[in-house]
């Protein structure tokens, strides 16, 4: 386990393994590391401000991710060595690594129902009114009719 | 082309007394007319006394109607309905010019044609 010109600690899984035993013990004094297998870094550890919290909700899990760093602790002396290999060079090999990022949280606009508009009746007249309407069956009209029809000579 | 029918007084008077009725429906589908004696019962009302309203309303009619006047022909085909059936001398207005002129009628009150022969209804 070294640092590097840059600062950064890297470290071999065999280290990690036989040695520091607790990875993530590790990382809560540093900060970040890099794992290295086979000379190659392979992984990076990052340690963020813990106040990572997983919410259920109906859309599944949302992570919360705090951004600012916590004040790493004191470093212990490391020796200070040229990397055999650069990172850079290890790019096309798959590096896995746990980085800090904000989860983009989708709007999930309300979806309004529609619902299927009546066409509107036409209004012929603007109000009601009260009509006393002529009673068409009425004594009268009926007396009418019947006289109406009465032979005209008997 | 929409195709033209005879609206009875009843559906006239109900739309204008409660807003309600078929009469907008009617007014979307079809060409409406009414019988001179329709245009007679309406305005007998003594609502239309008022002559704002009197005016309203003949307006609406107006707007609304072409109005069927009575000749000779169809006072002739009127007097048969009333002798064959005993209904007023309206109904028999409505009823001879639906059957002269080949409409349909709409009513509220089937009853009062009842016993004409040769009338079409309107369902709505």
């Amino acid at each position: 386990m070294y640092k590097n010109k840059d600062g950064k600690v890297i470290a071999s899984l065999t280290e990690v393994k036989n040695k520091t035993g607790d990875i993530f013990a590790i990382v809560d004094e540093f900060g970040e590391i890099a794992l290295t297998s086979y000379n190659k870094v392979r992984y990076k550890i990052v340690k963020v401000d813990i106040e990572n919290s997983v919410e259920i909700n109906n859309d599944g899990p949302e992570v919360k991710v705090a951004t600012t760093e916590k004040k790493r602790l004191t470093t212990p002396k490391l020796e200070e060595r040229e990397e055999v290999e650069a990172i850079e060079e290890t790019t096309e090999e798959t590096v896995d690594e746990i980085v800090e990022q904000e989860v983009p949280q989708e709007e999930v606009q309300p979806v309004a129902e529609k619902v299927p508009e009546e066409p509107a009746e036409v209004k012929l007249f603007p109000r009601t009114i009260e009509i006393q309407e002529w009673n068409r069956d009425g004594k009268e009209e009926r007396q009418f009719s019947l006289n109406a029809i009465r032979p005209l000579i008997s | 082309m929409k195709e033209t029918i005879i609206v009875d007084t009843s559906v006239i008077v109900q739309y204008l007394k409660t807003g309600k009725g078929v009469l907008p429906i009617a007014y979307e589908k079809y060409n409406m007319v009414i019988s001179i004696a329709t245009y007679t019962e309406l305005l007998a009302s003594r609502t239309f006394e008022d002559a704002n309203l009197e005016k309203e309303v003949k307006d609406f009619v107006d707007k609304y109607f072409n109005v069927v006047e009575v000749n000779k022909t169809l006072a002739d085909e009127a007097a048969k309905v009333i002798r064959n059936t005993e209904v007023s001398l309206a109904v028999s207005y409505v009823a001879a010019t639906a059957m002269q002129k080949g409409y349909s009628v709409l009513t509220e009150d089937k009853g009062n044609f009842s016993g004409i022969k040769g009338l079409n209804f309107v369902e709505i």
